[in-house]
């Protein structure tokens, strides 16, 4: 009987004390991880057909693509990048924010093109959401544009450092390119 | 009635015996009877064997395989206890609830993790690359 209490009350402490160095294990985590600051996004604007080779700069993407796509070639447009700085609101439990635009020049090309992302990061944690948005503005160049304007490409996705994110887009027009976003994000880069 | 030897319940046999001058429909129902209990003996025989098989101390291969049920409930059961707890506050710490999305941390090689939303319909596609995924919105006006 005595015994019995006793190898109860033993299990009981064991369970006790595995419990709370897995708190304390997990506490010193989080607590470790800093709020993210900044996150460098870098987009590669590729346009797919129409062209016989593949571009070096993108080699790996296209190694890709070319499993699923059966398009001839894939070619570099622009390479544009942006830092986007996370700010606290005021409310300590809501995520960081932070937001950034950039317009995309393609060489050779009257087209002008703006991207967009609007970026959510949870208070100690690696990981953000971004909400990436790739907006044809040719014809708003010199004049103010709808707000509304509907988008080439849009897409919201977590995303982690380092992590690319290939977006694509089957043309709304059959004379229309066929334009992929490579969206790569490095979190808390070294300038 | 040759056969009267092989009844094994004496008892039975000398009902037997008292109802021998019994017709024949009626002798026949109680050999059936004998033959009945005779089976439901052999089963409550067989059933006992296996209850006292279980019994502690009965088998020592028995008891020693108790005993290492015993020990492993008393050690791993802790132990998945405080794991349970652990991957709990673990999991708890990543997600963040903010307006209705759940953020979760990533892990390598999963496009399900990444919790891709557009305006229209898409198809995500793993890469051999566990840092890349592909998307591919699709255009169902143009597939029409």
């Amino acid at each position: 009987m005595m015994i019995g209490t006793m190898e109860r009350t033993i299990r009981c402490a064991l369970i006790a004390a595995l419990a709370l160095v897995a708190l304390s294990g997990a506490a010193t985590a989080q607590e470790g991880r800093q709020d993210i600051q900044n996150v460098l996004l870098t987009f590669h604007l590729v346009q797919a057909d129409g062209f016989s080779g593949d571009d070096p700069e993108i080699s790996d993407v296209v190694t890709e693509l070319r499993k699923y796509f059966n398009f001839q070639g894939y070619q570099l447009l622009s390479t544009s990048l942006f830092n986007v700085g996370m700010y606290r609101t005021d409310n300590d439990i809501e995520p960081l924010r932070g937001t950034g635009s950039q317009r995309i020049v393609v060489e050779n090309s009257d087209v002008a093109l703006e991207v967009s992302t609007t970026l959510r990061a949870a208070r100690n944690s690696g990981t953000v959401r971004g909400t990436v948005s790739l907006i044809d503005i040719t014809d708003y160049v010199n004049r103010s544009r709808p707000t509304n304007l509907p988008p080439l490409l849009r897409i919201s996705v977590n995303m982690r450092d380092g992590q690319r994110v290939v977006l694509g887009s089957a043309p709304r027009k059959a004379d229309e390119p066929v334009l992929i976003l490579v969206v790569t994000a490095t979190v808390d880069p070294d300038f | 009635m040759g056969n009267r030897k092989d009844w094994p319940d004496g008892i039975l046999e000398e009902d037997l015996e008292a109802v021998s001058e019994l017709n024949p429909a009626q002798r026949r129902s109680a050999e059936r009877i004998a033959r009945d209990t005779r089976n439901m003996n052999a089963v409550l025989a067989a059933m006992a064997e296996h209850v006292g098989d279980g019994l502690p101390g009965a088998d020592g291969q028995v008891a020693s395989w108790r005993r290492r049920f015993a020990w492993g409930r008393r050690v791993m059961v802790p132990l998945a206890a405080a794991a349970a707890i652990a991957a709990l506050v673990l999991i708890r710490g990543n997600e963040v609830e903010d307006v209705g999305v759940r953020l979760v941390a990533a892990a390598p090689g999963m496009v399900g993790e990444m919790a891709v939303e557009a305006d229209r319909p898409f198809a995500a596609f793993p890469t051999s690359d566990p840092d890349m995924v592909v998307v591919w919105l699709l255009n169902l006006e143009e597939s029409e």
